[in-house]
């Protein structure tokens, strides 16, 4: 499990962790989401040992991370601008991982050969991007980690290897127990993967709950009233409210039957809860936290 | 679970060394490559190449030998130097890049593992590279018979700990910089740092201090400074005998020099134990800095303030006051330094920001630079410590070597506390006084004091006055020039001088002579040689001189100077004491004395030993119509010695009769032979 509590870190006074606090339960697949500049890089660098928290906790399974060689060896990430020696290639890559991560496995890393069509021998900086972000998933699943820090994991890659790279994380996941933390800001691929979500904005997280009660908490309804009632009547807890044609569209903070039996005193003509994308839900949490998209005149 | 470093705690990583090695093999590669060229290739070919055809074996011998010794000096110093920072350049770069450091501190290995990593590596390649380099060397010493292998083990202890030393001292350099190009930088300014700023200082103590004097380079600085101390350690390694022959090792230098060495070995351990403490706190997010530590920022911003303002500052000032041909002024010296203090105060803050918008951030900074650049202006030109005014009491002195100049100079060292008194008394004078520097005055005649105090704490006070006077101030009862001129003809300070310049040196006479103008009947030159023992004859009639005090006693006044100063000196020949330190030097050597009128005794005896006196030409008769008639070289002698002035064409006092050269044959022991020639007479011979 990872813990991270009250955890701050300033940057020339710019707090960029503000008392972040969550919980990544053991074996799960836990989506870091959040606007740019929330803080998920850092998030993501204090657990991997490179930056030290000001203050807070910072630990996996009870050890606190930082200058904890026994610690960082469970743990291996892929960072967006992921590191390589300018002149090695992925073989040569490998010698150093394999040297220095324990459980690094070169049966796992001659078969994930047949996954990744690089020929290892060849220069890393000669790869494209595409490329180099296989080869360092290559070498980062050969470490057979126990925490995986993904961030922006996909990004760069076709679809047919983003399945297969989700593929292979989540075998991993169902398999040998590892522990997920992905920073990305592709939602629609992460609702696919998640089990838990948290979201981070401004140095804090706001939420985080499994993704299942993250959709159970907020929903969308269509909502067409009685004639003579052209408006949401403001007494409603609409975190969001439009309206096209005679139907409305409320997005609400609580389940789908207590909004229904909310809105049903009103004698509605019609309501429908649809489930709401991990998307919206991103949106329209952090609409209430003040970031929403602008209606900009240019 | 364990990482798969030396230990639980991470100390060490063999896979992180395998990388190193397998990365930088080409800087290893032309490391080796330029230690095996300088060394065992060299050797090779000296020993076994077509040199061993013609040269004596004994040259080749010694020539191996010079050579490695220039190895274990020079070679070692240049290289340690140069590679000691391209390694640490190398093994810790990541520190300057991002992403590097990200991997690199993402890795299961503490912070002092990587370090220890890295160092260790570097490390260990140039402790290989010499060790394998010694070993080639000494098995082509072997094959060619050298039997003084042991210098090949000195070689191998003057490189390693050089190397160390300046591989570790850059290395600490690297730990303050967060881009590549700061870590030479660094290196550089810090290796010369402490001297600089010494030098800069003792000028702005030079251009604000009455008399502030240079003094020499104290010991503590120039072991702060590596590469000057470095420099000079294994100065020459060899004994030689009083022939000059070579005669073994000089253990004593040997030792001394390994010693030296040591001790930067050891200061190089330490820095690396202060480079391991500042990397175990250095923020990873530094990276991209110019300075990588937080305390050390304003270190930096200020340093490099002051710096600008010491040097720069200074330079401005000595062009615009050159420029404007104006006298030192404390407030424009200050002015320079400030504006030229904050122009580098804010260019470092620029480097800090990596913006140029810095002024409204960094204001506060700059005033209170402004304030202790003003302060600092202000003590220096207000004498706040009593620098210039200060005179050590003469229980502190130890020994003084001074320096007088009127119209001649006279220097030596004295340790006797009387004397001492004597210009302690007159340095008192001069303090308070203050004579100054005023060309502009009618007859003004230039006078100057040199004093290098000894002093018994260890310490070393320099001073140094010139000024002008006009003719008569010397008769001034208890002015300074009073005592200057005092001092000028005192027997123990001329005996002082004369020590300095020729008696300390003298094993004994040989010969002496003296050259006489032509007269103007026959209008040739004519040389009197004279033998040892009338050599000595006149150097005692000279000390009784000095005893009765007529030596110096016009130093101060020009007119009675030019009127009893004769333009013939008088040489001694002489075979010098043999110096240890300096066995091969030449051993024999000469002196001119200049002489006058009120040197009687000289005098007396130059008229026993046949010199006609009546024709030695003072100045102010050179200076005479009638000088136009002398031999031409010596009108050119005494103008360029600058005893007299005015032009004359060379047509206008060159004597077709006269046209004479004289050679002198001569050896160890002085003139043998001298030869007069003239166009009329194809020879003349005199024996000494």
């Amino acid at each position: 499990m990872i813990e991270i509590k009250n955890a701050v870190k300033r940057f020339d006074g710019f707090a960029a962790l503000d008392g972040a606090t969550l919980t990544v339960p053991k074996s799960s697949v836990y989506g870091l989401v959040g606007p740019n500049g929330a803080g998920k890089s850092t998030l993501l660098r204090c657990l991997n040992g490179v930056y030290k928290a000001d203050s807070g906790t910072i630990a996996i399974e009870g050890e606190p991370v930082w200058e904890h060689p026994a610690v960082k060896a469970r743990v291996n990430s892929i960072p967006d601008d992921w590191y390589y020696f300018l002149q090695s290639s992925t073989q040569d890559m490998m010698k150093l991982y394999r040297g220095i991560y324990p459980k690094f496995s070169m049966e796992r890393y001659k078969k994930l050969g047949e996954a990744f069509p690089i020929d290892p021998k060849k220069p890393i900086r000669h790869l494209s991007k595409g490329m180099q972000k296989q080869a360092a998933f290559w070498l980062t699943m050969s470490c057979m980690p126990e925490y995986l820090m993904l961030d922006e994991p996909v990004d760069g890659l076709d679809p047919v290897m983003r399945r297969q790279v989700w593929s292979l994380v989540l075998d991993d996941v169902a398999e040998r127990g590892t522990t997920v933390l992905v920073s990305s800001h592709n939602l629609r691929e992460l609702e696919d993967v998640c089990d838990h979500v948290g979201i981070l904005d401004h140095g804090k997280v706001l939420l985080e709950r499994s993704l299942a009660q993250l959709q159970d908490n907020m929903v969308k309804l269509q909502v067409v009233f009685p004639d003579g009632m052209t408006e949401v009547p403001p007494e409603i807890p609409a975190l969001h409210a439009s309206k096209l044609g005679r139907i409305h569209t409320l997005i609400m903070r609580m389940n789908a039957q207590k909004a229904t039996e909310l809105l049903a005193q009103y004698n509605p003509l019609l309501v429908d809860a649809v489930p709401l994308t991990l998307e919206e839900i991103f949106i329209y949490e952090l609409g209430g936290a003040d970031y929403a998209v602008k209606d900009i005149v240019l | 679970m364990q990482s798969k470093t030396s230990s639980s705690k991470g100390l060490f990583s063999p896979a992180l060394l395998r990388n190193d090695l397998s990365r930088f093999w080409p800087l290893w590669t032309l490391y080796l490559l330029a230690w095996l060229l300088a060394m065992p290739a060299v050797q090779l070919l000296e020993l076994f190449g077509h040199n061993r055809q013609w040269m004596d074996p004994a040259d080749l011998y010694m020539n191996a030998l010079r050579e490695i010794s220039g190895m274990a000096s020079d070679g070692a110093l240049i290289m340690s130097v140069i590679f000691g920072c391209l390694f640490a350049m190398a093994l810790f770069s990541y520190l300057t890049n991002a992403r590097a450091v990200g991997f690199a501190h993402a890795l299961p290995a503490r912070r002092e593992g990587l370090f220890l990593t890295h160092y260790i590596c570097g490390a260990a390649v140039f402790f290989t590279v010499h060790a394998g380099t010694a070993l080639l060397t000494m098995a082509v010493w072997a094959a060619a018979g050298m039997r003084e292998i042991w210098l090949i083990g000195v070689w191998f202890l003057s490189a390693t700990g050089q190397m160390l030393f300046f591989y570790s001292f850059a290395v600490f350099c690297a730990m303050f910089a967060g881009q590549m190009l700061a870590i030479p930088v660094f290196y550089g300014v810090f290796n010369g740092l402490v001297y600089g700023l010494t030098y800069l200082i003792q000028s702005l103590c030079e251009m604000l201090f009455y008399g502030w004097g240079y003094s020499n380079i104290p010991m503590p600085v120039v072991w702060l400074t590596p590469v000057a101390k470095l420099s000079t350690v294994f100065w020459d390694l060899w004994t030689y005998d009083e022939l000059g022959n070579w005669n073994g090792a000089d253990w004593g230098q040997i030792q001394s020099g390994l010693g030296v060495v040591g001790v930067y070995a050891l200061a190089g351990v330490a820095l690396t134990a202060a480079a391991l403490l500042v990397y175990s706190r250095r923020r990873s997010e530094s990276t991209g800095d110019t300075v990588a530590i937080g305390w050390a920022r304003p270190i930096f911003r200020y340093g490099v303030g002051v710096c600008a303002a010491l040097s720069v500052g200074q330079l401005l000032y000595t062009i615009l006051r050159d420029a404007f041909d104006g006298d030192t002024s404390a407030p424009g010296l200050g002015a320079c330094m400030v504006a030229v203090g904050l122009v580098g105060y804010f260019a470092a803050e620029m480097l800090l920001q990596k913006s140029f918008r810095v002024l409204r951030r960094s204001w506060k900074g700059g005033a209170a630079l402004t304030v202790i650049l003003v302060l600092l202006c202000a003590a220096f030109s207000t004498d706040l410590l009593g620098i210039e005014k200060y005179v050590p009491a003469v229980d502190a002195v130890q020994s003084l070597n001074f320096g007088i100049n009127g119209e001649n100079y006279i220097s030596g060292t004295i340790t006797d506390p009387e004397t001492i008194g004597r210009f302690l008394m007159l340095h008192q004078e001069v303090v308070e006084e203050k004579p100054e520097n005023n060309w502009n005055s009618d007859n003004s005649t230039y006078a100057g004091l040199r004093l290098n105090y000894i002093l018994k704490s260890g310490k070393e006070l320099s001073r140094y006055y010139d000024f002008t006077y006009k003719s008569g101030e010397e008769q001034e009862q208890g002015s300074v020039l009073f005592q200057m001129a005092a001092l000028m003809s005192d027997p123990v300070i001329r005996r002082a001088d004369l020590s300095a310049q020729f008696l300390n040196d003298v094993d004994r006479l040989t010969a002496a002579e003296i050259t006489l103008y032509p007269s103007q009947t026959d209008g040739k030159n004519e040389t009197l040689n004279f033998d040892a023992d009338t050599a000595q004859t006149l150097l005692d009639a000279l000390e009784k001189d000095i005893d009765a005090g007529h030596l110096g006693v016009d130093a101060f006044d020009a007119e009675a100077w030019s009127a009893n100063t004769y333009t013939n000196s008088l040489t001694f020949y002489y075979r010098i004491k043999t110096d240890p330190a300096f066995p091969q030097r030449d051993d024999s050597a000469s002196f001119d004395l200049e002489f006058s009128k009120n040197d009687t005794f000289l005098l007396t005896a130059l008229e026993y030993a046949g010199v006609d006196t009546g024709l030695l030409t003072t100045y102010e008769q050179m200076n005479t119509s009638d000088g136009v008639a002398l031999n031409g070289k010596a009108y050119e002698y005494a103008q360029t010695e600058g005893r007299i002035s005015g032009g004359i064409e060379s047509a206008e006092y060159e004597d077709p009769a006269a046209d004479t050269s004289i050679a002198i044959i001569g050896g160890a022991d002085g003139p043998t032979e001298i030869y007069v020639a003239s166009q009329t007479s194809s020879a003349d011979t005199q024996e000494p």
